[in-house]
């Protein structure tokens, strides 16, 4: 179901593109570029040697995933049986790749009278998706087959489009071959056969079909005609990992509060290892007899199964749980649940390994729990940035380190401690070629035995776009290493220009 | 001397050797993994009781404010190990403004063996991580940069450390009267620069070891690989020299 255009009298084509190995792949287009002869599975040199002015967007899969589940949540109403489609079963796992084709199945059998008849059901669909701004198609058939040959190929006008068989035989017997949804060579070869319509199948041998063609011709066709069943991937809520308890009698006391939470979150757990999930968020709420909230939020940095290592993060929130007049629900959520792998994920790991990994998961969640509001837990990472205060970014600990967060070059010599901001040091005396002997740095004289340098630090040229690339910016700055009176070793830095330059320390090496 | 005496001095001598062995005995693995050679071939045996440096346990580094060396002392005895690799992270913790040399850089570090970094405000935050990583034994070791605590704070520590078989290296900012407040510490280190007159390159500090439980202190001047954040014996025949003979040569 394509999303309309814009009312413009002659649309511009756009195309959806996804960069691979070889180059730019087209993966989807518009009608206004389907009719230029662009079509999805061509390159975008090859779409442009055919329209060069040819607009192109990147494919954001999340989106499109996004609003195809808006859409299946919508169908929802007429019923809670929908189905996506081959096309869009394979898009799930690769990316869309000429979705404007796909479509979503409705399994409505009992069901239709209560929107007024199929018709009235019909017409309701095709308003929904218009006022959504989809441009659709629709049909009601028996089969499934049968009803995705008859959204595409029924003559009848759009609200009409109803194959009940064997009633409209004649009907589905003038449907074209594309009807079956056969792979593109096949149908090619029955055009050459000159078998272009239903009705030229249906009466021939089963045998030659089979022989010449492969089974998957007779496959389709019967499930067409529905002598073969055919199964849907129908789209399943997600099960909630909720467990509500309600007391006939509120627990006034917190041990017999503890008692119930340990009980809940140890089933909670237990239902949880047995999906092979582990839970990254826990919300317990606990509701009194006034009617007033308790809730504590828990998170953790891997998926955890452990209701001992849950029940111990709880338990230093739970002293903050007010029973007052007694609690009467207990309600334990799992918002945020991920699958765990206990994959052995390599020839030389060993078992305890993976334990390992898990019980310092646990131990930087526990530590996670006492943190102040400026305290940071993390794993140092490099950033693309010239600028040594930047050039260090944190990661979360127990996310994967990315490759473009290691370091890929070898930088000149860092201090060991940098001084963040840098700290301004005055000069005090100069040599007769105007460099600095005596720098006062934290109200002490530091003597300058030895520099070495400059290793020049521009800003990085990606933020200053608008300025000359050859001009110097005020911000430059050339770093030098000295050695003062007492054998430390300082980072120091000048900035601006002779005369009027202006110094300060930023790290201290080791050596 | 009478027999009194001298059985109250076999006696004294008896409990001195219980003690001595019972420092061992203590250790996970006993004596054999003690490190007794570290910072280029440099024998322990003799200025430490134990035989050389405790694998686990609670070592400190007492430093200035501008005693950058001790951050690279502090990597080099949290890596330093008798050749077993437990394959464990390391975790550095850091109280903000406990010790006056801005923040560790990462970057200078060795890029294979990045640690866990915390960064907190409170001390008692710091203590309990130390004291819940050190428990854990999921942590090969940890370094901890925090404002001084008392002895019992370091008792604790001590005590986590043997539990979870952990190593923590301490740093701690020397008070403005010099002195240090009893810990109970394996081993206690200062790591200074040397004056630029007493070195032609710049690269010389010399490393003490100023304290602990049964050592005798002892003094060497190094130099420091900023590569691979190690240290080793600049001048090996001059390191030769008794702690007193070689002070006395420095001048």
């Amino acid at each position: 179901m394509p999303k309309t255009g814009d009312d413009s009298p002659k649309p511009e084509p756009i195309v959806i593109t996804r960069a691979d190995h070889k180059g730019v792949l087209v993966c989807g287009s518009d009608k206004a570029a389907q009719s230029r002869g662009l079509a999805p599975g061509m390159r975008l040199a090859e779409a442009r040697s055919i329209y060069p002015a040819l607009r192109d967007l990147p494919e954001q899969p999340d989106l499109y995933e996004r609003h195809l589940a808006r859409l299946i949540r919508a169908m929802d109403r007429y019923s809670p049986w929908v189905a996506r489609d081959r096309f869009l079963q394979e898009a799930g796992q690769d990316g869309p790749m000429d979705g404007g084709d796909a479509g979503l199945w409705l399994e409505i059998t009992g069901g239709s009278h209560l929107f007024g008849g199929e018709s009235a059901l019909l017409e309701l669909v095709l308003r929904d998706g218009k006022s959504r701004g989809y441009a659709c198609r629709a049909a009601i058939a028996d089969t499934a087959g049968a009803a995705w040959g008859a959204a595409r190929c029924h003559p009848a006008p759009a609200e009409q489009r109803i194959l009940s068989l064997p009633r409209d035989h004649d009907i589905a017997a003038g449907f074209p071959i594309s009807a079956l949804r056969l792979p593109e060579q096949t149908r090619v070869t029955l055009f050459r056969l000159g078998l272009k319509h239903l009705g030229d199948i249906t009466p021939m041998p089963r045998a030659n079909i089979t022989t010449r063609l492969g089974p998957e011709v007779l496959q389709r066709l019967d499930q067409f005609y529905g002598r073969l069943p055919e199964h849907l991937n129908f789209n399943l809520p997600d099960r909630p990992w909720l467990i509500r308890r309600s007391f006939g009698e509120p627990l006034g006391d917190a041990a017999n509060l503890a008692i119930a939470v340990e009980s809940m979150i140890t089933e909670l757990c237990d239902n949880l290892a047995q999906e092979n999930l582990g839970l990254r968020r826990i919300i317990l709420r606990c509701v009194r007899v006034d009617g007033h909230t308790h809730t504590i939020t828990l998170g953790t940095g891997s998926p955890c199964q452990s209701a001992p290592h849950v029940l111990r993060l709880l338990s230093e929130k739970m002293p903050g749980v007010d029973t007052g007049f007694g609690i009467e629900q207990v309600i334990v959520y799992a918002p945020w649940v991920e699958h765990v792998a206990f994959r052995q994920s390599r020839l030389d790991q060993q078992q305890e390994e993976t334990t390992d990994q898990i019980a310092l998961a646990q131990l930087i969640d526990r530590i996670s729990h006492h943190l102040g509001p400026r305290d940071m837990l993390f794993h140092p990472g490099h950033h693309a940035s010239h600028l040594p205060e930047r050039a260090s970014v944190r990661q979360a600990v127990n996310a994967r380190t990315y490759p473009a967060r290691r370091t890929d070059m070898t930088l000149p010599k860092r201090p060991v401690r940098l001084i963040d901001p840098p700290e301004p040091a005055e000069i005090l005396a100069r040599d007769t070629n105007g460099t600095p002997s005596r720098l006062r740095w934290r109200k002490m004289a530091v003597d300058i035995i030895h520099a070495e340098g400059p290793e020049r630090i521009c800003p990085e040229w990606w933020q200053c776009l608008d300025q000359d690339e050859y001009a110097l910016s005020p911000k430059t700055r050339d770093y030098f290493r000295i050695r003062d009176q007492a054998g430390r070793l300082l980072w120091a830095f000048r900035t601006g220009t002779t005369g009027q330059d202006i110094w300060s320390i930023h790290g201290l090496f080791g050596n | 001397m009478s027999d009194r005496r001298l059985h109250l001095a076999r006696a004294a001598l008896q409990r001195a050797e219980k003690q001595w062995k019972g420092q061992v005995t203590c250790l996970p693995g006993g004596a054999d993994r003690v490190i007794r050679r570290a910072f280029g071939g440099v024998d322990l045996a003799h200025h430490i009781s134990i035989g050389g440096i405790a694998p686990v346990g609670l070592h400190e580094i007492i430093c200035g404010h501008d005693d950058t060396g001790a951050s690279v002392l502090a990597w080099y005895l949290a890596r330093l190990s008798n050749g077993d690799q437990t394959g464990k992270s390391l975790f550095w913790i850091r109280q903000r403004r406990a010790i006056d040399q801005g923040g560790l850089y990462p970057l200078a570090l060795p890029a294979t063996d990045m640690p866990v970094m915390m960064v907190v405000d409170q001390q008692a935050i710091a203590l309990w991580t130390c004291e819940e990583a050190a428990k854990s034994g999921q942590i090969a070791s940890i370094i901890a940069e925090t404002t001084d605590y008392d002895l019992t704070a370091a008792r604790r520590l001590q005590l986590a450390c043997e539990a979870g078989h952990t190593r923590l290296i301490a740093i701690r900012h020397m008070r403005s009267d010099g002195k240090t407040i009893a810990s109970s510490a394996h081993t206690r280190w200062r790591i200074t620069p040397d004056a630029p007159a007493h070195s032609t390159t710049g690269n010389r500090h010399i490393l003490s070891l100023i304290g602990g439980r049964g050592v005798r202190p002892g003094s060497w001047r190094m130099q420091i690989d900023a590569t691979t954040f190690s240290l080793s014996v600049a001048d090996a025949l001059e390191n030769r020299l008794p702690p007193d003979r070689y002070a006395e040569n420095r001048g």
